[in-house]
């Protein structure tokens, strides 16, 4: 027995640090130099390392929840680091219970050249990955005698270790056709005439496939849930077992690159029990504690300061190998590598995608020749005896044509043979609402109003600014306009009124109605030039026809100025314009494809000239329908003589194709074309022109004028369109009844031949609401007048 | 034994060899501290006096379980306390008597030489210093108190790391010394002697060795 040496201080094999056994029928035994030990200081000293050991054994249990539908056989090592945290570097060591009893015995201890006194019950040292440990001297006092038990204490020193390498898992693994890979680890180590057995059982069972959790077709995301159970044994007194159980999940790439994740529960238990042998020297025979100096037993319990792990990492498949890296975060963290190797282990071969495409009714033989879904399956797939195979891949792309029907609508699509942009004469008539808006308690005019900085500015303004632009983009010119006109009508003059909001702060703030006021009536005098004689200034509290204050937008809205004049200031602006129509309003283009091998990426790009209209990029799930509107493109579209519209494909055996490029021709119909082809054409008068205040419907004298001038131009011939318009306060459906009554009152008004009417509400808004003079261009009609011509 | 050590080995080999981090090769070396309890029962001493006390690691299990492996022995602390005075006109020192102070004590450690050559022996009277040995100062108390020092843990000397290491490589070889305790003469003594019918003191000396398993 004396001969006996801990060989296994220096093993990976925690345990054997401290303790080696004469036969494999004896207790395991301590030597005398690891005695210093009582059973619990030893648990806390090797509390890290047995973190260290857990952690390795649990390592390695999963690397891709790729798990395929046959028999697999291969096998792995892996190794590891683990990163010690400085919370693991030191334990709270029991002292003796004589020590801290100042009656029995006076302790100190000296760390980092302090002195302290009476330490009492615990004392922070070392773990066997931490560094220098302090012993704690002890005076007995006056009722015992100098020579007494109660001495010197010392403890066991660290390693003064930051990463250490951990125990190498090597592993061979099963794979069954239930998508269920089995691991065995056996490691028997002959120590002396006595076996330590290390064995361990894992298991990895992939789910997804089961319950289609990423869909039937899905080849590159697994879920898979695994377990482990360690034991390791040997002889009477030494017993550890560990177990694990978690989820992981893995997103594989092309190029045989995998990406894991993990999470998993693990813990290990245990104990060691050995006796205290051998010749005890005077450091032991003089110890404060019972424990050693009466040579009980000790007894080392076995944990783990991890109970949770969390890990991302990468394999990487190469012929036969799998290389494989992770990182871990566990109350050691680690990095980990390793490879394995398969002798046999089938490409799991996916049922073959073949979409189901609904082929529109093409004038044109398509190129689409539709398969039935098959399936290939390859069982065994046998190392170098690669499988020639093609994939067929097809990629085809159509485009057809949609017509407005209602705000929210669109006709049914059509093949599209081309484009069709058709100019006509227009005059337009644009309404003038006299209100400018504030913000809340100010009386500085908004960025978005037009103003200009000088007189000479003022004097470059001129009407046809206002052609292309919208009723409300006109209207934040509209102190410009009303200064031109009373330059053109010098005799004309004006009345401004400040208001302010009934709510807020504003309330009962008559300077601000002053300032308002002021502010306007000071830009028609320095800017446009006009006499202060013709302008008169009134300062208001709430408007006369104030917006309900109920709401917020409505209190917005009361923040304003006024201004009153004759018909020759605030009539309608009127403008003779080219306007330009669209056939179709929008496009859609419909992918359609043959891919037998899973598709990898695409592309769909439509192109005018040089300018991208569409320029799309996907992965595997390629998009069936893009849609284009054209409404809104039209001074672009105008400029190009067609659009080219082309798919390209490719797949995961790296072929790729592109669809043949097609193009849809633009045709060009301008006024002038048409009158020297004496085409029909047609003249549209679009009379954007009523506004309606809030909540109202019926004609006021100012909108009655404005029908009798749109009723004079509407001829015999001529179709007339009345749309009626709401803003967003209110009811969907009111809105609707109110804007279809306003629709009908200005029909009933124009009392045409050819006319129709309708109430789009709410659901179609001419303009942003979110501006008061937004929601005041809304509630308005539109009436479009047609009139053929040659 | 051996062949547990290369078993181990080849798969140590394996860790060792996988990352340029420590291993779990490097628990293969462990330090003990050893707690060397020095303290006898002194008559008839003086002040000034020096006093030469001997120790030989063999006495410690430890040390004679690793002696082949070690790699360093490194005095680490030293602590110091009287247990027992009896002064100069017999009386047992006590909490009324007038103090006694030191005006420093001094400990160096000097190598001990058998005297029959048999250095397995841990009998002091088999050895004496070694004349060829320095006295390597270990460190020294100053206005030593007996009151303070009276049965009192806290008079604790952090040996300087120069001095240990120096000591270390001998220590190895040569684990028999004589820690040499200097006592000067008290505050206010004109006496070239005063003598001391009997002295009890201690001091603890903790040497860490660091043993490669």
């Amino acid at each position: 027995m004396k001969n006996i040496k801990t060989i296994l201080k220096s093993s990976i094999i925690i345990v054997f640090c401290v303790i080696y056994q004469v036969r494999s029928q004896d207790n395991i035994e301590i030597t005398p130099d690891f005695q210093i030990f009582t059973s619990k200081n030893a648990s806390g000293f090797f509390k890290p390392m047995f973190t260290t050991l857990e952690q390795s054994l649990n390592s390695g249990l999963f690397h891709s929840a790729m798990i395929t539908e046959g028999w697999s056989f291969g096998f792995d090592i892996n190794f590891m680091n683990m990163y010690i945290p400085e919370s693991q570097k030191w334990y709270e060591a029991e002292l003796p219970d004589e020590f801290g009893n100042t009656r029995v015995a006076q302790t100190s201890e000296m760390r980092n050249d302090i002195i302290t006194r009476n330490k009492r019950d615990y004392v922070k040292e070392p773990t066997i990955y931490g560094g220098i440990s302090t012993p704690v001297f002890s005076a007995p006092q006056n009722m015992y005698p100098p020579d007494s038990l109660y001495k010197t204490v010392t403890f066991m020193e660290g390693n003064s270790l930051n990463s250490l390498a951990g125990l190498p898992s090597l592993q061979i693994i099963f794979g069954l056709p239930t998508r269920t890979q089995l691991r065995f680890r056996f490691l028997p180590l002959p120590v002396q005439d006595a076996t330590l057995t290390y064995f361990a059982f894992g298991i990895n069972q992939r789910l997804d496939k089961f319950f289609h959790l990423f869909g039937k077709y899905n080849t590159d995301k697994a879920l898979a849930v695994h377990g482990s159970y360690h034991s390791m044994t040997r002889g009477s007194g030494f017993e550890i077992n560990s177990i694990s159980a978690g989820v992981n999940f893995t997103n594989s790439f092309e190029f045989g690159l995998n990406l894991y994740s993990g999470l998993q529960f693990e813990t290990m238990s245990g104990s060691i029990n050995a006796i205290r042998v051998g010749e005890m020297g005077d450091e032991l025979i003089n110890s404060p504690y019972p424990e050693i100096r009466n040579r009980d037993p000790l007894v080392i319990d076995v944990a783990s300061f991890t109970n949770f792990r969390a890990t991302i990492g990468a394999t990487y498949k190469l012929s036969f190998l799998e290389l494989n890296a992770n990182a871990s975060y566990a109350s050691q963290p680690m990095l980990g590598v390793g490879v394995t190797f398969w002798l046999n282990n089938p490409d799991d071969i996916a049922p073959l995608k073949v979409p189901e495409i609904e082929l529109p009714e093409l004038n044109q033989p398509s190129l689409i020749t539709v398969f039935k879904p098959m399936q290939i399956k390859i069982p065994f797939r046998m190392l170098n005896m690669p499988i020639e195979m093609h994939f067929e891949l097809k990629a085809d792309v159509s485009a057809y044509g949609k017509i407005k029907i209602d705000a929210e609508n669109y006709s049914q699509e059509t093949p599209l043979e081309k484009i069709k942009i058709e100019e006509f004469l227009s005059r337009q008539m644009k309404p003038i609402l006299p209100y400018l808006f504030f913000d809340d308690n100010s009386s500085e005019v908004a960025q978005r109003y037009i103003l200009f900085n000088s007189p000479e500015d003022a004097n470059n303004f001129d009407y046809t600014d206002l052609l292309g632009i919208s009723s409300l983009e006109s209207y934040y010119h509209f102190l410009n306009i009303i200064g031109k006109r009373l330059r053109e009508f010098p005799n004309e003059g004006i009345k401004i009124t400040g208001y302010r909001a009934g709510k807020g702060k504003e309330v009962g703030n008559k300077t601000l109605t002053k300032e308002r006021a002021d502010r306007i009536r000071d830009y028609f005098r320095d800017i446009w030039l006009v006499d202060e004689s013709r302008i008169n200034v009134v300062y208001g509290t709430t408007p006369k026809t104030a917006s309900n204050e109920k709401t917020e937008l409505g209190v917005e809205e009361n923040r304003r100025v006024e201004i009153d004049a004759s018909w020759n200031i605030l009539a309608p602006i009127i403008l003779n314009d080219t306007i330009r129509t669209i056939t179709p309003d929008m496009l859609t283009f419909k992918t359609q494809i043959i891919n037998e091998a899973p598709l990898k990426d695409w592309s769909f790009d439509v192109s005018g000239g040089v300018d991208k209209l569409i320029s799309e990029k996907g992965g595997r799930n390629l998009t069936t329908a893009f849609d284009l509107l054209i409404t809104d493109k039209i001074n672009s579209l105008k400029n190009y003589n067609d659009l080219r519209y082309s798919l390209t494909i490719s797949d995961s055996t790296e072929q790729i194709v592109k669809s043949e490029t097609k193009r849809i021709p633009i045709e060009l119909l301008t006024v002038e074309k048409k009158r020297q082809n004496e085409t029909k054409d047609t003249i549209i008068n679009i009379y954007n022109l009523i506004l309606f205040d809030f909540d109202k419907h019926t004609l006021d004298p100012v909108n009655k004028r404005i029908t009798d001038i749109i009723k004079s131009e509407i001829t015999d011939n001529a179709t007339v369109n009345v749309i009626g318009y709401t803003d967003v306060i209110g009811d969907d459906d009111y809105n609707l009844r109110l804007s279809t009554r306003r629709a009908e009152s200005t029909a009933h008004a124009l009392n045409a031949k050819n006319i129709k009417y309708l109430g789009l509400g709410e659901s179609d808004l001419l303009f942003s609401n979110e501006s008061p003079e937004g929601r005041f261009y809304c509630r308005t009609v539109v009436v479009e007048v047609k009139i053929p011509v040659n | 034994m051996k062949s547990l050590i290369i078993i181990l080995s080849a798969v140590l080999s394996l860790t060792v060899n996988s990352c340029v981090v420590d291993t779990v090769d490097s628990l293969s070396e462990f330090t003990f501290q050893i707690p060397i309890n020095f303290g006898a029962d002194y008559l008839d001493r003086t002040s000034p006096d020096t006093s030469f006390d001997f120790s030989h690691l063999l006495k410690y299990e430890t040390y004679r379980e690793n002696r082949e492996q070690i790699s360093e022995a490194i005095i680490y602390q030293l602590n110091y306390r009287i247990d027992s005075l009896v002064l100069e006109d017999g009386v047992p020192f006590g909490p009324n008597s007038p103090d006694l102070v030191f005006d420093r004590i001094a400990y160096k450690l000097q190598f001990g030489k058998s005297k029959l050559g048999n250095t397995n022996s841990t009998e002091p009277n088999d050895y004496i210093p070694d004349p060829d040995s320095p006295k390597y100062e270990l460190g020294e108390f100053v206005n030593v108190s007996i009151r303070d020092f009276y049965r009192r843990s806290d008079h604790i000397l952090q040996v300087p790391e120069s001095t240990a290491s120096v000591i270390s490589e001998t220590l190895k070889n040569k684990p028999y010394f004589y820690i040499i305790t200097e006592y000067s003469k008290v505050k206010g003594q004109i006496e070239d002697e005063v003598h001391y019918p009997f002295i009890n003191s201690k001091f603890d000396v903790i040497i860490r060795l660091k043993v490669k398993l």
